[in-house]
């Protein structure tokens, strides 16, 4: 009888601690959809090397778990390790496209296009162009709309004309059934990662800058445009930090984080987005390397 | 077969349907301050679903039938529409609304409800209270120059003392004119009888409005006209005011603390003589006698120099200390704000203080989805000290101020050794026991008085939706208001001079009960909206109060601590009154087009206080609006915003004239007969049966405009309001025993315009400036005192037909005699029977019998009633910065200015004003001054030189602030706002006393309004938690 006693609960005690160790090894992830592409490549690679940790995305809206990891465009405390960039967008064939061909479209400019809290504002008088265009912006946590509209020091709430719930990559949708529409957009949404050509039926709003820089924007690869960015700052192109949030230790995710920093990074090109500076993200490793240290997480 | 294929079509159908639909869930929010908006419509565009409405935080579920990506549009009132294409259902939405400038979008606040702005069909003005709440410490203190047509004017200037208001003219002789006030749901009338103990000596009127903590407050409205008061009948005639205070709101926890710092000081001082100057005045009217007995001679006096101050010893520069800390917060399901004050205000006479401790705990929780529970409840600890009356015999001083400003300047305060000085060889009358006089100063700080007020107000409130659209809420409420008063004057002082000392202490405890039902169903349907109220409301008033004193203290030391120590039995009072109000209450708002607009109310009041014949009072009202704007012929027009026409007629009554008036009272009494005290009783007043309400009938129509996207906005109103059956106290004949009745005899009218004017005068993304103004013109006038048509002479006031409430009465000042004037043709006083002389002030002689007398020579000399009230300001935020100024005035308004009548008036035992170095002389005689004479006969005499003019114009707020807003960890931002402002730092005015901004008829010594010359806070928000 006892030793029966005995086997029923070393029984338990395993499939407890397997049940457990499943848990602690299995990440959870929510990220923007343009990173996901290379996020899913990173959970491929890494699982060469850990065949043992499992990987789920979840939803925006679900609950955080022990072991999640949040890919973050707007958290100034996560750990940076890759840079997006952002640009205006319409669709080449479209109305707009037309309307706006023969303007170079500067920051000030831009903000008059993409932006209307300043409707009382007595220097502001709004361009026939202005007027005609369609504006579409982003409404979801962790579209790029946010961090495009903070580069200018401005709300969401202020973006004239429509917003989209749902994916970023729904904006390409709507602006290619509104041909006076325009939007903002990641390198990832907007050029092909197969033929790193602009997709076809898009073209970049035309923007202010060197002449040199123009032709890159307008005709460059995926590749010249990542290139010129990483080289120098574009004015009218906000280029933004992507970020990892989770709970510092030695759990998966902290490991997978810390990997994602040291191997991970060489991918990001490949997937439309831009490496961090090499001084920052020795930066980055070494903050990641300090919190999740033991002592750090006292 | 069949009957299964289609069981099975339809589980199929119903399968198909279930799963096309989708749920979609988020939060509204105001883009600017993140707070979540409560009835924000959300509707897929282009379907008939009805969408879905927000709740208290902002939250939303809709499901819909519509396929995705759909467009969702998305409304609010007050800000600007969206429209969200929701390409999947996922991620709960959050959605920003910016504001939008448009003010008839918004909500307001209105009897037993909110209504939005556009469908008002009364008069209904918002106040700002972010900008003039932040500097006072009773709220209503700030309503002045706010709001057009409401006239704020203080009792005193003594911290704690009550305001009186005034909403578009007052519209009773006997009755309250003050506005009813509502505060979270609770009816209170603002009196200061709630505080009065009968121990009047112990201090004035006491604001029970100073409990309320102004910081607590989220939002004050003035109903002004009778569409938007109509729903509070009888206690709705002179307006009514409701203060909302906050709640919590759902998110994190926000803690703000707040610490003012000011200094205040006297607003202006009089031009007094000096010691010297005063005692030439003294060698000129004493005789031999009394400067032999004082011993002035010419020497003397030029040895005297300045002398003293005794203005300078009454003030100081007060120091007021202010502490608010908040915190606030809530979850999906409930939501809570605790807050706590301290104020410590000295007054700027010396040893006037005041202070107030404060706790609030707001509180409400969603028991089930549509069920919402919760209380309201505030205490308040106030104490204040300083007490300026005199008891028995007072010299004709109003009080020891008075008596202060007219002290000799040739006697000094205090002796060498420091002590107080109690001779005074100039004083006269009762103020001189043996060699010993008082000493006014001294009286400031050994007349030992407190008032202790413990104020309570508790509310709690159930608001249940039975059905969608169908409300019903039930509230419960009480206000108990206790009440001390403690006096205590020593021999020396005034108070117990002539007893030997005196004690006093009154008690009272003051509660008033609510509790009200309302059932409130809203539909719409088509073009109309309708919603529709019915309710009943129950108050219970009730007030117990004690008052003791005694005299003839042989030990001072236990002061009103032991009444028993003195000896002789002054006074014990006890009193009792209760008064109940039931009512009924109905309102219709409907809506056609959202366009036409239908309010209609009833009210009816069975009150206590009237008599059985007339117990019950029906009150109706009908008003209505029309957005023109949005008619076919001006939709094109968009520049125009908002172009709305309000109409309105009805009646309200008033209730405020006290318990028992209808009824015959007996009251106790003592006489002595062969040297035993024994009791009587004796008939005090008539009754009357009849005694019926007060009605007052009115008309508005308004005009409200915004223009070009909300940057300029106008409202303009006429009313016409007459109040019938007015409560006169009229003469009756002998025989009944009294000389005259309450009874219901005339009638008032305020006829009035009233324009306000606000603006956007610039708007940049770092700069906005913006300015407002008001002004209103109202007159007041009594257009019958009943068949008798006789005048009403109350003092220096009457009461006439064709003349305004607060119309002076007295002589009409001529000029002065002058030498070689025919005497013979100069009319002589009926006061003087002695010989005019040249220098003699002269007076009109209206009948022209050679005599100026009371009964036949008395003329109209203004009123109290302003032509005009106005106010105007401005606020201008640059980035961080912020600047804003408040201006009020009134204009046409008069104040008989008593004390410088008496300061006019020469005298051998007090100072006069500067004024009188311009006396006529032989020398000196083109002056409006008489010659010194002693005993001048027009000392008691309301004479047009002193019916003053009180028009001013004030500058009643300047701050400047900045605001850091700190970025902490976290990207959590600490708010941490930093202003100096000032009050009342100027002021344009003729009047020649301390302050033209007085409530009552005459000045005569009151306590000035302080001018608070410096004045910071900062405060600061921390949502970490």
């Amino acid at each position: 009888m006892k030793t029966t006693v005995h086997t029923i609960a070393f029984i338990s005690a395993l499939l407890f601690s397997t049940s457990t160790l499943a848990q602690e090894s299995k990440v959870s992830i929510k990220v923007p959809g343009f990173v996901r592409p290379l996020v899913e490549k990173l959970i491929t690679e890494y699982n060469k090397e850990n065949p043992d940790v499992e990987f789920e995305f979840l939803s925006a809206k679900a609950q955080d778990t022990e072991n999640s990891l949040n890919i973050t465009l707007s958290d100034d405390n996560a750990i940076a390790f890759a840079r997006y960039a952002v640009l205006p967008v319409t669709t080449k064939d479209g109305e707009a496209y037309q309307l706006l061909s023969g303007s170079r479209l500067n920051n000030k400019k831009l903000q008059r296009l993409f932006f209307e809290k300043d409707e009382f504002d007595d220097e502001y008088k709004e361009s026939k162009v202005e007027k005609a265009v369609h504006i579409y912006s982003g409404n979801s946590q962790q579209s790029t709309s946010r961090t495009y509209a903070a580069s200018f020091d401005r709300e969401p709430s202020e973006y004239k004309g429509k917003r989209i719930s749902g994916d970023d990559s729904y904006l390409i949708s709507a602006i290619s059934r509104d041909p006076l529409g325009i939007t903002i957009n990641t390198l990832p949404n907007i050029y092909d990662l197969q033929s790193r050509q602009l997709r076809q039926e898009l073209a970049i709003v035309p923007l202010d800058g060197s002449k040199q820089d123009r032709q890159i924007i307008n005709e460059g690869s995926l590749d010249e445009i990542i290139s010129l960015l990483e080289r120098h700052e574009v004015n009218e192109i906000p280029v933004l930090k992507i970020g990892l949030s989770y709970r510092h230790g030695t759990g998966s995710a902290s490991k997978f984080a810390r990997w994602i920093l040291t191997n991970g990074t060489t991918f990001v090109h490949e997937y439309g987005l831009l490496e961090l500076p090499q001084k920052e993200l020795a930066a980055q490793i070494k903050r990641a390397t300090t919190e999740d240290s033991p002592l750090a997480c006292l | 077969m069949k009957k299964s294929l289609l069981t099975l079509l339809l589980a199929v159908a119903g399968t198909l349907s279930a799963l096309a639909q989708a749920t979609i869930t988020g939060t509204v929010l105001d883009a600017q301050t993140g707070e979540g908006l409560i009835g924000a419509t959300l509707v897929p565009k282009n379907s008939k679903e009805t969408g879905a409405v927000t709740d208290i935080d902002g939250n939303f579920t809709l499901k819909t039938e519509v396929p995705l990506p759909l467009t969702l549009l998305v409304r609010y009132i007050g800000y600007r529409s969206q429209e969200i294409d929701v390409y999947d259902a996922d991620e709960a939405l959050e959605i920003r609304l910016g504001a939008g400038g448009n003010n008839l979008n918004e909500v307001v606040v209105v009897g037993y409800g909110t209504q939005q702005r556009k469908k008002l069909t009364g008069s209904v003005a918002s106040i700002n209270t972010d900008d003039l709440l932040q500097n006072v410490v009773s709220f209503d203190k700030a309503l002045g120059g706010a709001v057009s047509g409401l006239t704020v004017s203080s009792t005193s200037g003594q911290p704690g003392a009550s305001t009186s208001i005034r909403i578009r003219g007052g519209n009773s002789i006997n009755g309250g004119n003050e506005p009813l006030y509502v505060i979270d749901g609770v009816l209170i009338y603002n009196s200061s009888s709630s505080t009065s103990t009968g121990n009047s000596l112990a201090g004035g009127s006491f604001n029970p409005l100073a409990s309320i903590n102004p910081q607590d407050i989220e939002s004050i409205e003035v109903l002004k006209d009778v569409s938007a008061s109509a729903i509070y009948g009888s206690r709705g005639s002179n307006g009514v005011i409701i203060v909302t205070t906050k709640r919590g709101k759902k998110g994190k926890v926000n803690v703000n603390y707040g610490y003012s710092l000011g200094v205040s000081s006297v607003s202006r001082r009089l031009d007094l003589l000096n010691a010297q100057e005063w005692g030439d005045l003294y060698l000129e009217l004493a005789t031999d006698a009394q400067k032999a007995a004082t011993g002035v001679t010419p020497d003397a006096v030029r040895s005297w120099g300045k002398g003293t101050d005794w203005q300078d010893a009454l003030f100081r520069t007060a120091v007021t200390h202010e502490h608010q800390l908040s915190v606030s917060g809530g979850s999906d399901k409930e939501r809570f704000l605790l807050s706590t004050n301290y104020t410590l205000q000295d007054g700027i006479i010396n040893n006037s203080d005041f202070s107030r401790f404060g706790a609030r705990i707001n509180y409400e929780r969603d028991i089930l989805k549509n069920l919402t529970v919760g209380v309201k409840s505030n205490y308040s600890k106030t104490t204040r000290t300083g007490a300026y009356g005199m008891r028995g015999m007072t010299g004709n001083f109003s009080g020891i101020i008075d008596k202060v400003i007219r002290q000799s300047p040739a006697v000094p305060i205090k002796n060498a050794d420091g002590s107080y000085n109690y001779a005074n060889p100039f004083e006269s009358g009762d103020f001189v026991r043996d060699d010993v006089t008082i000493n006014p100063i001294a009286d400031l700080y050994n007349l030992d008085t407190e008032t202790k007020v413990d104020n309570l107000l508790l509310t709690g409130f159930a608001s249940w939706e039975i059905i969608p659209g169908l409300t019903l809420r039930t509230q419960g409420s009480t206000n108990i208001i206790n009440t001390r008063q403690n006096l205590f004057g020593g021999e020396e002082t005034q108070a117990g001079f002539m007893t030997q000392g005196y004690g006093d202490i009154g008690s009272k405890r003051w509660e008033n009960d609510q509790f009200e039902t309302t059932l409130t169903w809203n539909k719409k349907w088509g073009i109309h909206d309708l919603e529709v109220l019915g309710g009943y409301t129950y108050q219970l008033e009730k007030s117990e109060d004690l008052d003791a004193a005694t005299s003839g203290y042989a030990n001072e030391n236990l002061g009103y601590h032991s009444l028993q120590s003195g000896t002789t039995f002054v006074e014990t009072n006890t009193d009792f009154a209760k008064s109940t109000l039931y009512s009924f209450i109905g309102r219709v708002n409907y809506s056609l087009f959202d366009r036409y607009h239908l309010t209609a109310t009833l009210r009816a009041d069975g009150s206590s206080r009237f008599s059985s014949n007339h117990k019950w009072g029906w009150f109706p009202s009908i008003g209505a609006s029309w957005n023109i704007n949005e008619e076919k012929f001006l939709k094109h027009v968009k520049w125009l915003d908002d172009l709305k026409l309000r109409a309105s007629y009805g009646t309200v009554g008033n209730q405020e004239i006290g318990n028992y008036a209808f009824a015959s009272d007996y009251a106790a009494s003592h006489y002595y007969f062969g040297g035993v005290r024994n009791l009587a009783f004796y008939r005090s007043s008539l009754g009357n049966d009849d005694l019926k309400w007060e009605s007052t009938s009115s008309f508005d129509v308004g005009l409200d405009v915004n223009l070009f996207k909300g940057r300029l906005g106008f409202v303009f109103d006429y009313y016409h309001k007459k109040t019938t059956d007015l409560l006169l106290n009229l003469p009756i004949q002998q025989t009944q025993g009294f000389g005259s009745q309450l009874q219901n005899a005339g009638n008032v009218t305020n006829d009035g315009v009233e324009f306000a004017v606000n603006g956007t005068i610039r708007q940049t993304k770092h700069l906005l400036w913006t300015a407002n103004a008001n002004i209103a013109h109202n007159k007041n006038e009594i257009t019958s005192l009943g068949e008798s048509h006789k005048d009403i002479i109350n003092g220096n006031t009457i009461l006439r037909e064709g003349e305004s409430l607060g119309t002076f009465y007295g002589w009409k000042f001529d000029g002065i005699v002058k030498a070689g004037d025919d005497l013979s043709k100069v009319a002589r006083l009926s006061t003087s029977q002695a010989n005019v002389q040249p220098g003699d002030a002269k007076f009109v002689d209206v009948n022209g019998d050679g005599v100026v007398d009371q009964d036949n020579d008395r003329v109209v000399l203004g009123s109290t009633q302003p032509k005009f009230t106005y106010g105007f300001g401005s606020q201008l935020r640059y980035k961080k910065w912020d600047f804003t100024f408040n201006v009020q005035g009134s204009y046409g308004n008069k104040l008989y200015n008593q004390l410088r009548q008496a300061l006019e008036t020469p005298n051998i035992s007090y100072n006069g004003s500067a004024a009188l170095l311009d006396r006529w002389t032989t020398d000196n005689q083109n002056t409006n001054i008489p010659r010194a004479i002693v005993s001048s006969v027009s000392s008691f005499i309301l004479d047009s030189r002193y019916v003053e003019s009180a028009s001013y114009l004030r500058l009643k707020n300047i701050q400047v602030g900045y605001d850091f807003q700190p970025r902490l960890k976290n990207k959590q931002k600490l708010g941490l706002y930093v202003y100096a402002s000032a009050q009342n730092l100027f002021t344009i005015t003729p009047y020649e006393g301390y302050d033209p901004e007085y409530s009552g008829t005459t000045d005569s010594g009151n306590y000035p309004t302080p001018v608070r010359s410096l004045s910071a806070r900062s405060s600061h928000t921390d949502n970490r938690l």
